[in-house]
Order: C-alpha cells, then structure tokens, then sequence
C-alpha cells in the first residue's frame, strides 16, 4: 500500500530537528525507517511531517574512550555489527547487531531508532539495558541522559515527548556480556532471546550481573534471581541461574512457539547467554 | 540542505542511477521502488510490499537497501544502482553469468533482488563460507528453488570474480 500523504522536512542540524519537532504537532524523526516507513505502508502510522534527519553528518560516529562507548543515532546495525574494537571492548552490541532483521534492513536501521521506536521484540531494549546503558536526549530545554531501563515503560512506549529525540547512546565497558538469540528462521524476531551482562572483580568472582530477557510482548523482562543467584553463588551456579530466567520471565503462547515450549528453551538460551560472556 | 515539502507537494529530486542523473517530480509519501520503475528500472520489483521479500534490494551509495522501505524524497543525491547498471553496459555481469550457468533462476521473480545482495555480500566478504552466503541472502526471499541452485551461483561468482581479481593484479 502506498503511506498516508505525509510532508517531509530533511534537516542539517540536530537544533533544526527539535525545532521542527516543536513547531509541527504529529511529526516523526526518520533515521534508518525500517520500522517507520512499514507502519506508514500498512497505515498504522500517519504522521504530519516526516523530518529526515539522515542529513545530520555529526550524528554517525562509535567513539569508545574512558570506559565507555559512544553510538551517535545515525549509526547504523551493520556498523555496529562489523566493528572490531566493539567485538573486543563489548561483544554482545556487534553480537546483537549482527541478528537483527536481514543484511538489507541492517545496512539502514539505526540502535537509536529502535530505541524510540520501542518495539517489544526488538533485539536492542534487552541488550542495552542489561549493559546499564543510558540514552542522551535532546529537546528544546537542552540534553538529558535517561537509563534505558527507564526510557522504555512499555511495548511502544517511551519517556521521550514529541519534541525530543535520541542523540546518541552511552554504554558502559565494564562488563563481560553476550546475547544469544532463538530464531525460528534468519531474520524473525526471537522465540525467546537472553542479553547478559556480567562484571567480575580481579579474584574472579562475580560482583554484579543483569540477565535479562526476551518472550513476546513484555517490555524488558528481568531476572532478578538468576542475577542474585550468581552473584552470590558464582560461577559454579550457571544452570541454577538460567533456570531462574523461566521462573522469572511470563511466557504467552503465539506464533513463535507455546509458553511451554519457550519456558523449556529459555533455559538453555539463558545458560549459552550467562556462559558465554563468562568466557569473553 | 534542509527542505520543506507540504503533504501532497510535488517536489523535484534528483538521483544518480546506474551513472546518470535523472530528475523526477515526487510527493514525499512515493517510495524509492515505485521512483525507479517509473523511470523504466523494472528489474526492481516489488514482492511482497511489506518489506520482508527484498525483491527491490538495490545499491544506495553503495548498500544494499530495500527500495520499498526508502522514501524516495530520501535518495534525492544518491548514489543508486539497479540490475541494469550492474555490469555497466558490457554484457553479463560475473554474478549474472553465474546464476544463468547454476540455473539459479527458476520463475526468477526474485533474481534481480538475490543478484544486487550477492554484489554487497561479495564485496564485503569476497571469500564466503556456504554459512555466510545464506545469511547473506537471507533478506531476499525464493519460493522457487529451495535456494540450492543460489547457493551455488553465489559460489561460482566469488570464485570467478577473485580470479578476476588476481588477473588485474
């Protein structure tokens, strides 16, 4: 189907983006649009204007200095997915980019977008939030930084006000983390996918973890008790820990597979999860 | 530059494909796949219009994108090329040539869109395990040949193109 009739703005600066945000009641930010132009296809979006930000040179970069690395919202999955120095300093990003959507959509798309757009089956909410990563925003009142744990409240549901957006994302390189993620074929959203993050002090021992996981729907579902089971019982408690993430996690059936089904498998997803970045 | 173009506004875009210039009137709503066919581009197809089948995939600035999830007003200045301008007028392409001898084109609906994938996948990974050619070309979707035959192909034209490659050098 052809989108809704929409005007498009493509502006060169991020104060121009928030300005014709402000001035344009309805209007939403265009970065890579594979979630945005298939909505306006199938008519579940009708924006008033569309402001193209793809034009903001400054906003495409991964800088990673002083333990932490930078994601400007114009970085796209597949730059992510092929960064060396992101493969070292935090493998579960690349790792996560590299199984998002299919090649063509990665070579678009955009972590920031996926952020504000919210998806509850998207691949970054779960991974960026168990890397207690936080978002710097923009709006016309100046910058703020918001805990993507807190930015995201619910399936297609942020604390961004139409007037705001996301300008880069920060991620903290103190942890050991991997994804892993069960796909019914390359390309689907997870069945049910597990982003650990794990940091460990110079002795060995587990000293913080955030597991968290994915099942159709809810928005960041958490297991609190897989993360204390291994910070208080270590690294020999592995498979108590992914059992914990099915007593944790609600499951629903649906196309993917029955709650049944997904309780059994997230545990073995969630131990590859948990092991794998105890290996990294 | 910054642009204002009203609802249902014709605006005039201008967009390199396959090396030359071409100008067109668009509204902001008109998707790149439907800019490129009315143009006379109809290697670019449009499968499934739901942004799953990747039968419009072409190059945009040198990736591979889904024409139908780009608006066209987007690819105004870029730099795009389609199955047309693969080989650059000089017959078959080496990807061609490669699918015509595997045979990996049965209805070959989806040829044109596997064939631009394989031009990306190749360039960023000359060398590809059968793993990462199905990966690879997992944004483009067969309902014909249970992808073997493709598989295949894709093979036959990464050998042939670092060959090619050797030669130069």
């Amino acid at each position: 189907m052809y989108p809704p009739p929409f005007g498009y703005i493509r502006v060169s600066s991020v104060e121009d983006a928030i300005n014709s945000l402000s001035s344009n009641e309805d209007a939403k930010i265009l970065a890579g649009g594979q979630s945005l132009i298939p909505l306006l296809k199938l008519r579940l979006a009708r924006p008033s204007y569309i402001i193209d930000i793809n034009g903001i040179k400054s906003l495409s970069y991964i800088k990673i200095q002083n333990n932490e690395a930078r994601i400007g919202a114009l970085i796209r999955h597949h730059e992510i997915e092929v960064n060396e120095e992101l493969w070292k300093a935090c493998p579960s990003l690349p790792e996560a980019a590299a199984q998002i959507g299919d090649p063509q959509v990665r070579n678009m798309g955009t972590m920031a977008g996926s952020l504000a757009h919210a998806d509850p089956s998207a691949d970054w909410p779960i991974v960026l939030a168990s890397l207690n990563a936080r978002a710097v925003i923009i709006g016309p009142n100046g910058e703020r930084t918001e805990n993507i744990d807190s930015l995201l409240v619910g399936p297609f549901a942020t604390t961004l006000s139409n007037e705001e957006m996301i300008k880069e994302i920060i991620i903290p390189l103190n942890r050991k983390s991997a994804y892993v993620k069960l796909e019914r074929k390359a390309g689907d959203f997870a069945v049910v996918s597990v982003a650990a993050s794990i940091e460990v002090d110079m002795d060995g021992s587990i000293i913080n973890a955030r597991i968290f996981a994915l099942s159709s729907g809810s928005m960041l579902a958490r297991s609190r008790s897989a993360e204390e089971t291994l910070i208080h019982k270590g690294v020999n408690a592995v498979e108590e820990a992914a059992n914990n993430v099915a007593n944790d996690i609600k499951f629903v059936d649906d196309a993917r597979g029955s709650a049944v089904y997904k309780r059994k498998v997230i545990t073995v997803v969630a131990r590859k999860a948990i092991q794998r970045a105890l290996s990294r | 530059m910054s642009i204002r173009v009203e609802p249902n506004q014709l605006v005039k875009i201008k967009v390199k494909i396959n090396g030359e210039w071409r100008e067109g009137l668009v509204e902001p709503r008109k998707l790149l796949v439907h800019f490129l066919r009315d143009l006379g581009f109809t290697s670019v197809h449009v499968g499934c219009d739901t942004s799953h089948c990747g039968a419009c995939t072409v190059l945009m600035n040198g990736v591979s994108v889904k024409s139908c999830t780009v608006l066209a007003i987007q690819a105004d200045g870029s730099d795009i090329v389609t199955l047309e301008g693969l080989s650059g007028n000089k017959g078959l392409h080496i990807i061609q040539e490669a699918f015509w001898e595997k045979h990996a084109a049965q209805c070959g609906y989806c040829t044109p869109g596997m064939i631009m994938q394989t031009s990306f996948l190749l360039r960023e990974n000359p060398e590809p395990s059968e793993d990462d050619i199905r990966r690879g070309l997992s944004g483009v979707l067969c309902r014909c040949t249970g992808y073997q035959n493709i598989v295949d192909a894709v093979r036959l034209a990464a050998t042939r193109l670092k060959e090619l490659k050797s030669n130069v050098n």
